[in-house]
C-alpha cells in the first residue's frame, strides 16, 4: 500500500514538471543536435526538418499541442513561426524563443488556380500597401506589440453587398490572426478586411482546422487561404500565390527556467479561470458548440433511427435485391472510418450541394448510426419470439397491426440497451465535426487552448459537459421505453 | 360451419424431396361440435389445425367457412381469425403486457372497444377461468396452467364462432393440465365449437362429440368417442387407443437369430413392465419354431402389449395361407404350448393366417 502512494506521489511530481533543469541555450540551428524537436504537422517545419537525422521528431497537430508538450517537458524545443507565440504568452507559459532561424519564409495568400483574377486583385492591393507604407504600419501594430490580441480592428463602416469572399485561416493565434468571438482579428484579417471593402465584397470567415485548411480551398469551400501561408514550390504547383506581405522565420522556442511563477494555487486557478472562460467571453465558445453538439447528435440520432429502421426493413425482406442492398449498404458504412466518411461526404459527395457544414454532418453522422442500428433493430425483432407473431395473427391482426402492437413493443425494449450506448458513442463522436468547420463543443475547446495554451482546463470542462450529455441522453431513452410495472 | 375438402399440405425438403404432411383431408364440421384430433406423432394433426385459419396455408384444396372458401384471393384473413380463435401449446401471451392488457389488446384495436368496456368484458373472461385476481400480474409470473386459461379468456373476448387448440396441455407439468382441462370442459358444455389437437385421450373420450384419429396425412378415422375407442374399425387406430407397442421379427430361416430375438423380447418386457411374460415367450417361441414352423419359413414373429387392455400376446404369422399352421401339428405339441400360455387364438388376417398365444 505505502509503495502504491510512493508511486502516485513521485508520478505526481513528474506530471507536475517541477525540475530545476537549466534551460537550453542555443547559438545555432546546429545546437538542436540530439534534442527533442516539436512541431505542427503539415507545416514547413515537417519538410525542413526531414534530413535531419540527428534529432528526435515530435510530430503533433496543433501549435497548442507542441506549447504544451514543451511546457510539460516531454520536448526540449518547439519550432514555430517566430511571429506565431505573442510574447506576453511567452512570459505567462515560462517558455523563450531561444533562437531566430536563417530561413527566411515569404507569407502570402493562397487561392485556386483558376481564381486568376481575384489572386491579381489581391496582390494588387497588396503591393499598392507595400509601396505607400501601410503594410509596415499594419504590421508594426499587430506584431511589435506586447498585446496584440488588445489591438481593435479598424472601422470601415457598412460591410459591402455583392458575393461573399469565403476567407480560410489556418492560424489562430495572435498576431497573425485569431478569432475573438464570431469576428476575425489580425494582421491578415485586417489587410483582408480592407481589401474586401476596395472591392466591394463581403468577406466571410470560414473556421477550420489547419489539417483541413488546404481541403477547403480546393473544395471550393473557400476562395482565400490565410494564415501566415508560406510560399513553397511544392504548393505553388497546386495553389495561386498573391504577392508576399510579410516575412517569418523559424523560432526555436524552449522553456525557460528563469521564469517561475509567484502566484499562489488559488490564484492560478483564478487566472486560468478567467483565462478560459471569461476573457473576450470565450465562455461564448462552450455554450455555441455546446449547442452545434446537441443539434448533431440529436437529429442524426433521429434520422438514423428512423433511417435504421428502413434499412432493418430492408434487411429482413424477402425480396433478396432489397436485403442484398441493405447488407452492402450496412457492410460498406461499418467498414468506412467515420472521419473519413464525413470528409468525404463535405470535400466530395456534398460539396456543391450547396447545404451547411451542419447539415451535412447530421446526414453523415445519420447514415452511419442507421447502419449500425438497423442490425440492433434485425437481432431485437428476431428476438421476439415467433409465437408472438403468431399469437397475433391467430387473433386477427393483420401483419402490420402485430408488428405494431405486439413485435415492436418487445423488440424496442430489447434493443434499448445497446442502441442507447450506440447513441452515446454518437454523441462523442461528433467531437470530429471540428475537421469540417464546424464549431461544436471539442472545437470550442480547440479554440480556447489556441488562444491560451492551457491543455487541461478547457479538456476538463468539455469532459464533463459530454459526460453530463451522455448521461442525459441515457436518462432521455430510458423514459421513452416504459418498463412494465410488476405489481 | 366448416367445410374441409382434399386439403394437401407437403413441404419441400432442402434436398429437394417432396414431403406430404397431409395428403388428402376431409371433413365438416358443424356448429356446437367438439372434435378431438388424436393419432400418432408426426401425422399432421397440428399442421392441419393450422391449415384450417391459415397460419400454414394448405398446398391445395379447399376450405369452406360459413360457406365462403377462405383460401380464395382477397378473403379477408384477419377477419377470418378474429372469428376463430386459437390457443397455443406454448401459451404465446404477450410478454409486454399486463394479463389484463393481454385480453383487451385485441379487442380494442379490431372491434373498437372502449377500455371500459373491454376491460369490464376481460375482467368476465378472466373470472371464468379463474384468473382474475392476476389481472394486473405479467405473464413471466405465472405458471403455465395459469398461462394457458389467460390465453383461452384471451381468444373468448374475441367472442369467436370457433376455437382451435393445439396441444393445449403438452407442454404443461403433470399437476397443471387438469385446470386447464376443466375450463376447456366448461367451455364444452356451454356449446363452444372446439378442435383440439391432444394426447390426453381419458379428456378426449368425456368431452367430445366427435373424434378424428388421423393417421399418415389424412383423417384414418372419423366417430363418436364411443365408435373410436371400444369399436375402432381399423387396426392402426386400435392399436393408437389401445396404445398397443409392437416387437416384429421377419423369421425367413432356421438361420434366423433367435437369440437376439429373445434378448429384444426381454428387454421390451421389462420396458412394458411386463418382465414375468419374457420366460412364457421364450419357451414359446422355442416351442413354435423347434416344431410347428419348422416348415413354414418365412413367417412373422411379433411380441405386441396393449396398455390399455394390459393384454401381452406372441403372434406367428404366415403369409398366403388360410389353414392354421397348428392343424398339421401333433396333439401332444399344442397341448404343450397350451400350458404355456393363457389361450390361443388361430385366425385368418388379410393377407394369411395368425396363431395369437396370450400371455
Amino acid at each position: 500500500m505505502k509503495k502504491v502512494l510512493l508511486l502516485i506521489l513521485t508520478a505526481f511530481m513528474v506530471a507536475c514538471g517541477h525540475n530545476a533543469e537549466p534551460s537550453i541555450e542555443l547559438n545555432s540551428e546546429a545546437d538542436i543536435a540530439g534534442k527533442r524537436i516539436g512541431y505542427v504537422s503539415g507545416t514547413i517545419y515537417d519538410l525542413l526538418l526531414s534530413p535531419r537525422t540527428d534529432i528526435s521528431k515530435y510530430c503533433f497537430n496543433a501549435q497548442t499541442d507542441a506549447v504544451q508538450a514543451l511546457v510539460k517537458n516531454q520536448i526540449d524545443i518547439a519550432i514555430d513561426d517566430d511571429c506565431n507565440i505573442p510574447k506576453d504568452e511567452q512570459r505567462r507559459l515560462g517558455i523563450r524563443l531561444a533562437l531566430h532561424g536563417e530561413q527566411n519564409f515569404e507569407c502570402a495568400f493562397a487561392l485556386r488556380k483558376d481564381a486568376e483574377e481575384l489572386c491579381a486583385q489581391l496582390s494588387h492591393f497588396i503591393d499598392s500597401l507595400k509601396a505607400n507604407g501601410e503594410m509596415q504600419q499594419l504590421y508594426d501594430r499587430w506584431f511589435e506589440s506586447d498585446y496584440p490580441d488588445q489591438n481593435a480592428m479598424p472601422d470601415l463602416g457598412a460591410d459591402p453587398q455583392g458575393q461573399p469572399i469565403i476567407v480560410c485561416l489556418a492560424t489562430n493565434i495572435p498576431p497573425v490572426s485569431f478569432p475573438v468571438g464570431d469576428e476575425w482579428r489580425g494582421f491578415e484579417p485586417e489587410i483582408l478586411q480592407r481589401f474586401a471593402h476596395a472591392i466591394g465584397r463581403p468577406l466571410v470567415f470560414l473556421n477550420l482546422p489547419a489539417s483541413s485548411a488546404i481541403a477547403s480551398l480546393q473544395s471550393r469551400k473557400s476562395d482565400i487561404l490565410g494564415g501566415a501561408i508560406f510560399i513553397t514550390e511544392e504548393r505553388q504547383k497546386t495553389m495561386r500565390f498573391t504577392s508576399s506581405h510579410f516575412n517569418a522565420h523559424p523560432g526555436y522556442f524552449v522553456k525557460d527556467a528563469s521564469i517561475q511563477s509567484t502566484a499562489s494555487f488559488g490564484e492560478r486557478m483564478k487566472s486560468t479561470f478567467y483565462n478560459n472562460l471569461i476573457r473576450e467571453d470565450r465562455w461564448r465558445y462552450i455554450t455555441d458548440g455546446l449547442w452545434e453538439t446537441v443539434k448533431i447528435s440529436f437529429f442524426a440520432i433521429l434520422l438514423g433511427a428512423l433511417l435504421g429502421g428502413g434499412i432493418c426493413w430492408m434487411r429482413m425482406c424477402r425480396r433478396k435485391w432489397l436485403s442484398v442492398t441493405a447488407k452492402v449498404y450496412i457492410d460498406l458504412m461499418r467498414g468506412i472510418p467515420m472521419l473519413v466518411f464525413l470528409m468525404i461526404m463535405f470535400y466530395v459527395v456534398l460539396a456543391k450541394a450547396g447545404i451547411g457544414a451542419s447539415t451535412v454532418a447530421i446526414i453523415a453522422f445519420a447514415l452511419n448510426f442507421a447502419a449500425y442500428v438497423s442490425e440492433m433493430f434485425r437481432t431485437a425483432i428476431e428476438s421476439v419470439g415467433k409465437g408472438q407473431t403468431e399469437a397475433g395473427l391467430a387473433i386477427g391482426f393483420t401483419p402490420l397491426q402485430t408488428f405494431l402492437h405486439i413485435v415492436a413493443p418487445q423488440a424496442l425494449r430489447n434493443v434499448m440497451p445497446v442502441f442507447k450506448g450506440e447513441a452515446i458513442s454518437l454523441v462523442k463522436n461528433t467531437s470530429i465535426v471540428g475537421y469540417i468547420a464546424i464549431q461544436d463543443l471539442t472545437r470550442a475547446s480547440d479554440l480556447i487552448r489556441n488562444r491560451t495554451f492551457d491543455a487541461f482546463f478547457p479538456l476538463l470542462i468539455v469532459t464533463i459537459i459530454y459526460f453530463i450529455l451522455a448521461w442525459l441522453l441515457g436518462k432521455l431513452l430510458d423514459l421513452t421505453v416504459k418498463t412494465p410495472s410488476k405489481k | 360451419m366448416i367445410t374441409v375438402k382434399h386439403l394437401t399440405k407437403q413441404f419441400i425438403n432442402p434436398d429437394g424431396s417432396v414431403f406430404k404432411v397431409l395428403k388428402d383431408v376431409n371433413c365438416e364440421i358443424g356448429r356446437g361440435e367438439v372434435i378431438s384430433i388424436i393419432g400418432p406423432s408426426g401425422t399432421g394433426k397440428s399442421t392441419f389445425l393450422r391449415a384450417l385459419n391459415l397460419l400454414d396455408p394448405p398446398t391445395s384444396g379447399e376450405i369452406l367457412f360459413n360457406g365462403e372458401n377462405i383460401m380464395a384471393k382477397g378473403y379477408p384473413l384477419n377477419k377470418l381469425r378474429q372469428k376463430m380463435g386459437m390457443v397455443f401449446q406454448s401459451f404465446n401471451l404477450f410478454e409486454h403486457l399486463s394479463i389484463l392488457d393481454n385480453v383487451t389488446l385485441a379487442p380494442m384495436k379490431l372491434l373498437g372497444y372502449t377500455r371500459q368496456h373491454a376491460e369490464e368484458e376481460a375482467m368476465a373472461m378472466l373470472r371464468k377461468v379463474g384468473m382474475a385476481e392476476k389481472s394486473g400480474a405479467m405473464p413471466a409470473d405465472l405458471s403455465g396452467g395459469q398461462k394457458q386459461r389467460v390465453a383461452i379468456a384471451r381468444s373468448l373476448a374475441m367472442h369467436p364462432d370457433a376455437i382451435l387448440f393445439d396441444e393445449p396441455t403438452s407442454a404443461l407439468d403433470p399437476t397443471m393440465v387438469g385446470e386447464v382441462l376443466s375450463v376447456m370442459r366448461q367451455l364444452a358444455t356451454e356449446g363452444m365449437t372446439m378442435l383440439i389437437v391432444t394426447h390426453e385421450m381419458k379428456f378426449a373420450r368425456n368431452v367430445s362429440t366427435r373424434i378424428f384419429f388421423m393417421n399418415e396425412g389424412v383423417i384414418y378415422e372419423d366417430g363418436t368417442p364411443e365408435q373410436i375407442f371400444e369399436h375402432p374399425v381399423h387396426s392402426a387406430t386400435k392399436a393408437f387407443v389401445q396404445r398397443i407397442h409392437k416387437l416384429v421379427f421377419e423369421v425367413d430361416s432356421p438361420d434366423y437369430d433367435m437369440l437376439d430375438v429373445k434378448t429384444q423380447m426381454g428387454q421390451f418386457c421389462i420396458k412394458y413392465n411386463v418382465a414375468a411374460k419374457h420366460e412364457a415367450a421364450c419357451r414359446l417361441t422355442d416351442l413354435m419354431t423347434a416344431t410347428v414352423m419348422a416348415q413354414q419359413y418365412p413367417f412373422t414373429l411379433r411380441l405386441t402389449h396393449s396398455e390399455q387392455t394390459e393384454v401381452t400376446a406372441l403372434d406367428f404369422m404366415k403369409e398366403h395361407t388360410d389353414i392354421s399352421p397348428l392343424q398339421t401339428a401333433d396333439s401332444t405339441t399344442v397341448e404343450q404350448l397350451r400350458t404355456l400360455c393363457k389361450e390361443i387364438v388361430e385366425e385368418p388376417t388379410t393377407r394369411g393366417f395368425r396363431v395369437k398365444f396370450i400371455l
